[in-house]
């Protein structure tokens, strides 16, 4: 069996943290130093805010779907990343997924798709690991968290960045696999100013600017498959994608608001549960690969 | 049996059953290795009716294009009542398209269909089609090629007082 020496962890994140470690096998209790693999303190995340050609016009601001162009004052600014890191046991079989039986909040599967209630189509695969995770016939829990802090972060429209773990909790993890790793983000925060383009009702003035402030973001799941065992290597790095949506701003009412000042969007019951539903929208995605 | 797709697939399968039970498998044509092969079903039809189905957005058309309600393009049935226009029936819809490139627009009633940009400039269909045998509950489909932005469908003037229409763009979102 492949062990590592907790002690000698100086690569894993913040090793004072990784003092508790909960195995999340189901059928194979490990007591102290059984872990199988560290995460590496490589792990990263990346943020992103891709825009398709025809999203940007030609003084550079981001055109919506119903006519408006958006200006950025500096980015948009995210609150704190975390990645809970989904493990399941090894124990038992995974609940089958059968397309003829779509699973609850499927509404039909067929052509390698099923129909999600709210309209979205999704991968037999997504949907069977899905199934596996909530359905009963492996065990999940919560293997590790990664957290991300992206407080001096201002993403750009048609920007990137990277950042390092900042902890894990454990950083140390037993013999299972993981099954899922899914993004949670504290908070998204931005301003700046909209226009109307020629056809579009008007948002009260030829400028007007704006503030957006959202709390916790839809939580974004992801799905991954990495088996922690003896042949797993003994520093893993996670890496991580988010892609917010380019639909953020799409299909928001900006004519609808109060014709004077700057319109907080948030304050519109309405305006926020589209921008969360466009938050959903956007991408992630997760991995492995293995570090030093 | 409810389902026009099940009994589709259902009525061959039940004949074939029939005749094996009488010892005919091996007439030409009813089986066997020398048999057709079984038709595979539109699964884009299939999944319009699926979108059908599993969904109703309700909505009256309007008048005029300033007061017309936008459609649901996530895959959803918006079933639209149309208003009196004179002595028929007639609206406006507004599709804001979030993508580029070429839109599936689909009606369950045969009404007549004109889509025109936020300028007012019609956008003529790329093609269409009124033959559906894996999904009976369309009746036309339109595909026009779109940009990012606002278009307006009118739909009318028909005798029709509703239509639904289910939009599709060939994102699995």
């Amino acid at each position: 069996m492949k062990r590592i020496d907790r002690r000698g962890g100086s690569r894993a994140i913040r090793p004072g943290a990784c003092a508790l470690w909960l195995s999340f096998t189901t059928g194979c209790a490990l007591g102290a130093g059984g872990a199988f693999s560290r995460l590496a303190s490589e792990s990263r995340l990346t943020v992103a805010l891709p825009l398709a050609a025809g999203r940007l016009d030609s003084a550079g601001r981001w055109v919506t779907n119903n006519g408006y162009a958006v200006t950025l004052d500096g980015g948009i600014r995210l609150g704190k990343a975390a990645v809970t890191l989904v493990g399941a046991g090894g124990g038992t079989a995974a609940a089958a997924f059968d397309p003829a039986r779509p699973p609850s909040g499927y509404t039909s599967c067929h052509s390698g798709h099923c129909h999600r209630s709210d309209g979205a189509l999704v991968p037999y695969a997504e949907v069977a690991a899905d199934l596996a995770r909530k359905a009963g016939g492996v065990a999940t829990s919560s293997a590790a968290v990664l957290t991300f802090a992206l407080a001096d972060l201002a993403l750009a429209a048609g920007g990137e960045a990277s950042r390092s773990a900042a902890a894990c909790e454990p950083c140390l993890l037993g013999r299972g696999t993981i099954v899922g790793a899914d993004l949670a983000v504290a908070s998204l925060a931005a301003s700046g100013t909209v226009e109307a383009t020629p056809g579009a009702p008007s948002p009260g003035a030829a400028t007007r600017s704006w503030t957006l402030a959202v709390g916790a973001l839809p939580l974004l799941p992801g799905t991954l498959s990495r088996a922690i065992d003896r042949d797993a290597p003994s520093g893993l790095v996670f890496g991580g994608r988010l892609a917010l949506s380019e639909k953020l701003f799409d299909n928001l009412e900006w004519a609808g608001f109060a014709a004077t000042g700057t319109i907080a969007i948030d304050a519109s019951p309405s305006a926020l549960t589209s921008i969360r539903a466009n938050l959903a929208r956007s991408n992630w995605q997760a991995g492995f690969q293995a570090g030093n | 049996m409810n389902n026009p797709i099940l009994a589709q697939v259902a009525a061959p399968a039940l004949a074939a059953g029939v005749l094996a039970g009488c010892n005919l498998l091996a007439m030409p044509g009813s089986g066997g290795p020398n048999a057709a092969p079984t038709r595979t079903p539109d699964a884009f039809q299939v999944d319009v009716c699926a979108d059908l189905a599993a969904s109703n957005v309700p909505a009256t058309a309007a008048a005029a294009t300033s007061s017309a309600p936008a459609l649901d393009t996530r895959h959803k049935r918006n079933r639209i009542t149309l208003p009196a226009s004179g002595s028929a029936r007639a609206g406006y819809v507004k599709l804001n398209s979030d993508k580029a490139g070429d839109w599936q627009i689909l009606l369950t009633r045969d009404v007549p269909l004109k889509v025109g940009d936020a300028g007012g400039t019609w956008v003529p269909p790329a093609a269409s089609r009124s033959a559906f045998p894996d999904c009976p509950d369309i009746a036309a489909q339109y595909t026009v090629n779109l940009k990012l932005g606002t278009y307006y469908l009118y739909l009318g003037p028909t005798s029709e007082t509703e239509v639904s229409i289910v939009t599709e763009n060939g994102e699995e979102e």
